[in-house]
Parts: structure tokens; C-alpha cells; sequence
């Protein structure tokens, strides 16, 4: 006791503790007194925000046209990273989400482009033309002009000034009413989203039935020429032959390179045999048919030398994809129908260039062995196209796009290529009802951050990845995803995801985007390694309007169609609840509980997580996915009867 | 010996028992662990001070009380316990010293307790950053160390007040063993029970709408989670309504430290 008795005694005791009290008064009343962060942020240049943006092709075309779209930027109080928007329409659609608080808290800052000081004007076609560029207005000191002409590539828009001069200027030459962002923030703004994809589908298929009828009755025409009776050779069959007649090939093998310039239909179960350079058959007509015949020997090259581009921004691409070798090469030639037909091919099978109405049913491409040695199945240059029933073995893509915009491909096989389906600029396009076996890259993937594509009823398996949906708007529904590395690699946006089936993968879906926009709803995770997995960015959830996905291993008691427990694929524990014994246990512990609670509370800070707030109780399609279960094996050659009707 | 310097001897003898404890430290360890698990668990540890706070509060409701209750449950007990408050009454320390020294040296002791864990779990988030793949612009929302430390603080008053409980538990119970039995019923009362009849009464009705927030002021536990909610939380949180009434959550609090420590002193004025 003694050493410490000068404690007893000493002011020293009481002198600390009064230093330390005040010291703590004096942070405490600091800290309640000081700003929390609440100051507002500054703009940052517009490529480092995380964009809700338009589709590269139309970004492109307008840059390279000087034109303007306005831009916003928004600072979320519970978000790190700044979010952008080319449009108003499409930020206050979003702003106005109901769950949008929620997942990114109260917007700190919003900033739109300011318009005033850059001359600008309306374009004929309804676009902003600027004389320089526009900088920032705080949106709530802005005026904007509501109805005029002025539009963006998918809606009317908004545009803002920092004075009212201004903006009154701008509406005294192009029309529109000036208001002030209250207003305009409350606007009723029609955006179409990924639900109005849904019903583009039906029409899309209905528009591949009419351009698919449109050219059947080419395979109707007269004969008029016989090759080997009327014509020694099938080029002279061709010269011979009057427009709208058709040549008839009999069986055989015609070493030849053909070129057809006028409407014709070649048909037979021959094979034209090129000489191993360049493209075998040339159409450069509107309204030709090939149907019956086999193309070989084609050239191993995919650029042409003397290839140059017009000028536009797609120059690049389509000098060094637009070029290639083929079996059959279409130039500006529309409504040409291809049926039937078997190509083998070091390189392309079918090279598409500006051709518009042109369909490709029963098709048999057989590229290389190694992806990379080959080429594209079907190359579509500017060429919205029908593929259909149709099978892609090898080679490096089944088919490629490169802005064909309302291409529909559907029910045919895809076996070892990089891709199946290759997005590339590529809006509007629906791909249903096929088959993809074993691609090294991805079955289907869009690249380029389009919008409005459909991919629909796909059975995807064995691929490094099934999907790889990007862009904005895309429909992914009813498509099986089973035994491939993962799933689903979810980089789009504002996209709904819906009645897949995803079983047996490394990891289901993986959420790819930074900005959580998507909609996924109905799902069904079974057997997957991982169900789902998210990279950088906040909390995902994944429940749709009380709608969730049908995770194996969530419990919980049931409501409805829903259990009344969340299931968080991302969790460490919540993860394993299909695959291993006691997690359950685990799961209901009271710290494992609380900390599912706290995890949904200011989900915009919370990083790479998954959330299901209403699983479902039940399988959205149990019958697929005992279908996959049971048949495994015979799935492993990927020959399914879909899409193999060729003769 | 003078009243100030009684206070002094009881502050640090206080202090002196407890940093001769092995148990104290392992409290302070305890409150350590279940923070950093807490954090690490549920992602608060590498998202900021808000989302630390919005991770630590709902354990803190619960382990904070147990900690205070821990500290000061046989506080009075054991003096009476070991006759210590008889060989103070031949001294002139009047009952409100006694208190006083007792009570001021076991809230330095939950002082540590708690703003030492905090204050370690504060410099591991200063040396947070928000995640920056190098093209993308990231700020830093609202989030600032000010909002941790008014959560501290505001963790520290809730500690004191249920300390204030503990001890005047210590001074009505009349055995180690019912000091025990009182200090979990004081417990289970400011962690579950208070908010419990608040929650039945505002089913069924018989408290008013507009009475929410004033009567959400009278349980400890809920003014300790409006404050916290009004002054750090509403940064996290987007809702229409009001957390609380900040005003009557703080004299909720303090008529809770008030009312204990006159029960703590009313309570060793009856023992002498």
C-alpha cells in the first residue's frame, strides 16, 4: 500500500482528471459542433463519375457530329462514388425511384450541365449543337428548358442554364417553358425500362416469322438453268440465268468462286470448292437465295489489305472484322436468304455487310479446332439479320454483330467457339431458344454498352461464362446456366433478370456493375458453388417490389410464396446453408441474426454484398431444373435436338 | 480528513482495486473483442465511421449496460459487505461523499472500458480509405471522425447512467447474492423491459401518437438510440419522420442519473 499512498494524498490525481475532463468536454462539444461531411462536393470531369450512360455507338455518332447531350451528376450522402447520367431524363427517372434513398441516402449534390455561354442551338434532327463545351450548374440554381426541341437519342429532354437569361433565350428559338429544378425534378417523365424489353420479345419474334416469310418464296422460283445441261459452269449457270429464276446444281463438287449480282436462287446438294483464297461466293445482289449447297475451300484471311474505312467512328472495327474470308460474303445486297447451307471454314462462314432483311436458317458452320485460329460463323456488318436453326461448331465467334441492330437468333447451337454470340454496338436484338456448349470465353456476351437486348430461353453449359449481359436495359429471362465457371457475369444496368435457372455453376451470378440498377427477381440458384458473388460497389438487393429468388439452402418460415428470412448469397455463413451441415445453427445464432439486420441498414456503404429480402419458398421452374439434375451426362456433347433440323 | 479529500481516497481506492483486478481487464477486453468482431462481421470496419456506428449500436445497447452493471453492481455491497462503510461512519464523510468518491471512481473505470476499445477502433477506420480503382471519382458521402466521436460520447453517458442503476442496485441490495438477482433485473429492465411496455402501449394504443418520442425518452436504452440516431445515424438513414426528441432523450437520461444516485445516497444513509 505504501507505494501507491502518495496517490492518496497528491492533487496530482485530481489535477488529470479535471485536465482530462475538460479535454473530453472540449472534443465532445466539437464533435457535435462540427460539420459532418455535410459540405458540398465539387463536379468531377464527367469520365471518372460511375454513368448511367447511353450506348457507345450513339456516344459516338454524336461526338464525332460536335452534337451535346446534357449531363448529371449526382453526390449521394451514403454512396462513395459519384454517379453521372447523359440525359436528364434518365436521372430524374431514377431520382424519383422510390428505393433509390434507401440504397444510396439523400443526395448531397446535384450538378447539370450548364448551358449558358455555349451557344447553343437545336439541331434538325432535334440534337444540341454547342460552340463549346458546357461546365456545371448546381441543379437547384438552374433554370431549365422543359419541351422544347431539343432531345436526346432515346427521349425529350431537358436543358439547363446557370441564368435565366439564358435559358429564356434559348426557349424564345427553340420553344419550351422555363422552370425551376423543383419542378422539373417532380416532372412525370416516361422512360422505358428493362420490363418494356419484355414486351419487345414477341415482337421481335414475330418480326424474324415475317422477314423469315418474306424471303421462303425464293426457294420458289422457275427453274431455269441446270449446271453441266445449260451452263458449263455454275458462274456461267449464273451469267446465263434471267433475274428471279432459279439454277439448279447437281450433286458434285464445282471448284469455282462465284459471284451473284442479280436476284437469283442457287440451289442443289452440291459443293462449290473454292481454291483456299478469299471469299467462295459473292452476293451482291438483293433478293438471291443459296440453299442446299456446301462451301469449302475458303482463304485463311480475316483482314483484307486494301480494306479502308468511309470515314465514320466504326472505321476501325470495320476494317479489321468487316474483311474476312467467308463462305458466302453479302455486300449491300437485302433480303438474301440463305438456307441449308454447310461451311467449312478456317475463317468466316457467312460475312454480312449493309445488308438489311437477309436470313440464315438451317446453317452448318465448321471453323477451327482452336478458337483463335478461326473466325466468325456469321459476321453481320451494319445487317440486322435472322439466324436461325442453325449450329456453329469452332471457330472463334458463332456469330458476331457489329452495329445490327433488331438481329434475332434462335434455336441453334453454338459448340467450342470463344463466344456464341458476339454483342458488339449492337441495340435491339433478341437471342432465344439457343444452345452453347463449352465456349472458352462466354456463351453469349454484349460488350459496348448497348441497350434494349433480349436474351431469352438460352441453355448455356460447361463455358468460362454463360452470359455476360452488358449495356443497359437488357432482358435476361428463362435461360438455363448450369455447370459453367460462372453463370452470369452481370455488368449491365438498369436490367431485369428474371425466370433464369442457374445450377450447378462455380458461381451463379456475379454481380459486375458498380452501380446497382438491375432487377432480379425469380431466379432459381441450385446447386451452384457459390450462388451468387458481387465485386466493388453497395448492397445488392436482389428482391423485386417483395419478389426475390429461389436460393437452395435459405429457410425460413414461409408468407406467402415468400420465406420470412433474408438470405444473403454473400454472406460467409448464409452461403455454405446448401452445402454444409450445421450452418443452419450457425445462422440463428443471436450474433449471426443482429448482424443480418444491421447489414440492410445504409446499404450504400456496405461493400460487394448480396441481399434477398423475400427468397422464395419454392423453385420459380422445378421441372427444368430436374431435368438438368437428371440429365447430366447427356448433356456433356452438348447435341441436344434443338436447333439440328438440317437435312 | 476533509470531505474533498475523502472523496479523493474513495475515488482512488476505487481505481487502485480495480487495476489490481485481472476481471476489469478482461472486461475491457471483452467490450474490445465484441466491437472489432461485430465491425469485422458485419463490414462497418472498412466502410466508415457511420456504417462502424450503425454496426456497434445495436451491441452496444445491450453490452454497454451489462459492462456498467458488471462494474458497479456490489459496489456499495461490499463496503457494507465487509464492514468498510462502518469504519466509515466514524469518519465525517456524509453519505453524498461516500457516494460521490465511489460512484466517480467506477466511471473512470467504464470510461476506460469504453473509450478505449472505441477510441483503437477510431484510429483503424482513420486509416480507411474509400475503395479507388483509379478512373472512377469517389467522395466521401456524409461520413467525418466528428459523428464516431459523438457516438462515443454519447456510448459513454449511456454507460454512466446505467452505472448510476448498477450502484444504487448495490446500495439496496442487502447480500452479494441478492446483489446479483437486482443487478440482472435492472438489467433485463433498461435493455428489454422499459422498451417492451413502450412497445405493447403503443399497439394497443394507449400512448398517443404524439407521445412516441417524449416517452421513448423515459427508457434509457431507447433515448441512448434517439440521440445516437438524431446526431449520427440521420446521415445513414433516410426517413420521413424524427428519431427523436433529443431534448427529452437527454433529460430522460439524466433523470434516470439523477433518481439512481439519490437512491444510491438515500440508500447508504439508511445502512448508517
Amino acid at each position: 500500500m505504501t507505494g501507491i499512498r502518495w496517490l492518496y494524498e497528491s492533487d496530482l490525481p485530481r489535477r488529470l482528471l479535471l485536465a482530462l475532463a475538460v479535454l473530453g468536454v472540449v472534443v465532445v462539444a466539437g464533435a457535435f459542433l462540427a460539420d459532418a461531411g455535410d459540405a458540398k462536393p465539387e463536379p468531377v470531369p464527367f469520365e471518372q463519375a460511375t454513368t448511367f450512360s447511353m450506348p457507345n455507338e450513339d456516344r459516338l455518332a454524336l461526338e464525332e457530329r460536335g452534337l451535346s447531350v446534357p449531363r448529371v451528376e449526382v453526390f449521394y450522402s451514403q454512396y462513395n462514388y459519384v454517379v453521372g447520367y447523359e440525359g436528364l431524363a434518365r436521372a430524374i427517372d431514377t431520382l424519383q425511384r422510390p428505393q433509390h434513398d434507401q440504397q444510396f441516402g439523400q443526395p448531397l449534390a446535384i450538378y447539370v450541365s450548364d448551358y449558358a455561354g455555349t451557344d447553343a442551338s437545336v439541331t434538325e434532327d432535334g440534337y444540341l449543337a454547342v460552340e463549346s463545351d458546357p461546365g456545371w450548374v448546381s441543379a437547384d440554381e438552374a433554370w431549365f428548358v422543359y419541351n422544347s426541341s431539343a432531345r436526346t437519342t432515346v427521349s425529350d429532354t431537358v436543358v439547363p442554364f446557370s441564368t435565366a437569361a439564358a435559358a429564356d433565350s434559348f426557349a424564345s428559338r427553340h420553344g419550351g417553358e422555363v422552370v425551376g429544378w423543383s419542378t422539373v425534378k417532380s416532372a412525370d417523365i416516361e422512360i422505358a425500362d428493362a420490363t418494356a424489353v419484355r414486351e419487345l420479345v414477341p415482337e421481335l419474334r414475330a418480326s424474324a416469322d415475317e422477314r423469315t416469310a418474306a424471303v421462303q418464296g425464293l426457294l420458289d422460283r422457275d427453274v431455269s438453268t441446270v449446271v453441266g445441261e445449260d451452263a458449263p459452269t455454275v458462274q456461267a449457270a449464273i451469267d446465263a440465268a434471267p433475274a428471279n429464276s432459279t439454277v439448279v446444281v447437281p450433286n458434285g463438287t464445282y471448284s469455282e468462286h462465284l459471284v451473284v449480282d442479280k436476284p437469283l436462287t442457287l440451289r442443289g446438294s452440291a459443293t462449290i470448292r473454292g481454291n483456299g483464297t478469299g471469299t467462295v461466293v459473292h452476293v451482291t445482289s438483293d433478293r438471291v437465295a443459296v440453299a442446299g449447297l456446301s462451301v469449302r475451300g475458303i482463304g485463311d484471311q480475316t483482314q483484307a489489305d486494301d480494306a479502308s474505312g468511309d470515314g465514320e467512328w466504326d472505321d476501325v472495327i470495320d476494317v479489321s472484322y468487316g474483311h474476312s474470308d467467308a463462305g458466302i460474303r453479302v455486300s449491300n445486297a437485302s433480303e438474301v436468304y440463305v438456307r441449308n447451307v454447310s461451311i467449312d471454314t478456317p475463317t468466316s462462314g457467312i460475312l454480312l455487310r449493309d445488308s438489311t432483311g437477309s436470313v440464315v436458317d438451317g446453317l452448318r458452320v465448321n471453323g477451327t479446332e482452336n478458337p483463335f485460329d478461326g473466325f466468325m460463323g456469321v459476321l453481320s456488318i451494319r445487317s440486322p439479320v435472322v439466324v436461325q436453326n442453325s449450329t456453329f461448331d469452332g471457330g472463334r465467334d458463332g456469330i458476331y454483330l457489329h452495329r445490327a441492330h433488331e438481329t434475332v437468333v434462335r434455336n441453334s447451337t453454338f459448340r467450342e467457339n470463344r463466344f456464341g454470340v458476339h454483342f458488339m454496338y449492337t441495340s435491339d436484338t433478341l437471342i432465344a431458344d439457343n444452345v452453347a456448349r463449352r465456349q472458352t470465353a462466354a456463351g453469349i456476351t454484349i460488350m459496348t454498352s448497348p441497350a434494349r437486348n433480349a436474351l431469352v430461353g438460352n441453355d448455356v453449359r460447361y463455358t468460362s461464362d454463360g452470359l455476360i449481359p452488358g449495356g443497359a436495359r437488357t432482358y435476361v429471362a428463362e435461360n438455363v446456366l448450369a455447370y459453367n465457371e460462372r453463370g452470369i457475369m452481370a455488368g449491365s444496368r438498369q436490367s431485369l433478370y428474371e425466370h433464369n435457372v442457374l445450377y450447378g455453376n462455380g458461381v451463379g451470378m456475379r454481380a459486375g456493375s458498380i452501380l446497382p440498377s438491375n432487377v432480379v427477381r425469380e431466379n432459381d440458384f441450385v446447386a451452384n458453388e457459390e450462388h451468387a458473388k458481387a465485386g466493388i460497389g453497395p448492397l445488392r438487393i436482389w428482391t423485386d417490389d417483395g419478389t426475390g429468388n429461389y436460393w437452395e439452402g435459405a429457410y425460413g418460415d414461409r408468407s406467402g410464396d415468400s420465406l420470412d428470412r433474408s438470405y444473403s448469397p454473400t454472406n460467409p455463413t448464409e452461403k455454405e446453408l446448401h452445402r454444409l451441415d450445421g450452418t443452419v445453427t450457425l445462422a440463428e445464432s443471436p450474433a449471426a441474426r443482429a448482424l443480418a439486420e444491421i447489414r440492410s441498414t445504409s446499404p450504400g456503404l456496405r461493400r460487394g454484398s448480396i441481399v434477398d429480402v423475400a427468397p422464395r419458398a419454392d423453385a420459380y421452374a422445378p421441372e427444368t431444373i430436374d431435368a438438368i439434375a437428371n440429365h447430366e451426362e447427356s448433356d456433356l456433347s452438348g447435341t441436344l435436338s434443338k436447333g439440328d433440323e438440317n437435312e | 480528513m476533509s470531505t474533498r479529500k475523502a472523496v479523493q481516497t474513495l475515488v482512488v481506492r476505487e481505481l487502485v482495486t480495480l487495476a489490481r483486478s485481472r476481471a476489469y481487464y478482461g472486461l475491457i477486453a471483452g467490450v474490445f473483442l465484441v466491437s472489432v468482431g461485430v465491425l469485422f462481421a458485419g463490414g462497418g470496419a472498412e466502410a466508415g465511421y457511420v456504417p462502424a456506428a450503425v454496426d456497434l449500436l445495436l451491441p452496444f445497447e445491450l453490452l454497454v449496460p451489462a459492462v456498467a452493471v458488471a462494474l458497479g453492481y456490489r459496489t456499495v455491497t461490499d463496503d457494507a459487505q465487509r464492514g468498510e462503510l462502518d469504519v466509515l461512519k466514524t469518519y465525517p464523510v456524509p453519505p453524498w461523499a461516500y457516494v460521490l468518491g465511489v460512484y466517480a471512481g467506477r466511471a473512470l473505470a467504464l470510461c476506460a472500458a469504453l473509450v478505449g476499445p472505441l477510441a483503437l477502433i477510431g484510429l483503424y477506420l482513420s486509416t480507411q480509405s474509400p475503395p479507388d480503382p483509379a478512373t472512377l471519382a469517389t467522395h466521401q458521402g456524409i461520413d467525418s471522425p466528428a459523428l464516431f466521436v459523438r457516438f462515443g460520447a454519447l456510448t459513454l453517458v449511456y454507460g454512466l447512467v446505467t452505472l448510476a442503476l448498477a450502484t444504487a442496485v448495490s446500495a439496496l441490495a442487502w447480500s452479494r447474492r441478492t446483489a446479483i438477482v437486482l443487478a440482472v433485473v435492472a438489467l433485463t429492465v433498461v435493455v428489454a423491459g422499459i422498451d417492451l411496455v413502450l412497445l405493447r402501449g403503443f399497439g394497443t394504443g394507449w400512448i398517443a401518437d404524439q407521445q412516441l418520442t417524449t416517452l421513448l425518452a423515459a427508457s434509457p436504452a431507447s433515448a441512448y438510440r434517439g440521440l445516437v440516431f438524431e446526431t449520427v445515424l440521420y446521415a445513414a438513414f433516410d426517413t420521413e419522420t424524427g428519431y427523436a426528441a433529443p431534448g427529452a432523450s437527454a433529460i430522460g437520461l439524466f433523470v434516470w442519473f439523477a433518481l439512481t444516485v439519490g437512491v444510491t445516497v438515500a440508500g447508504v444513509s439508511r445502512a448508517n
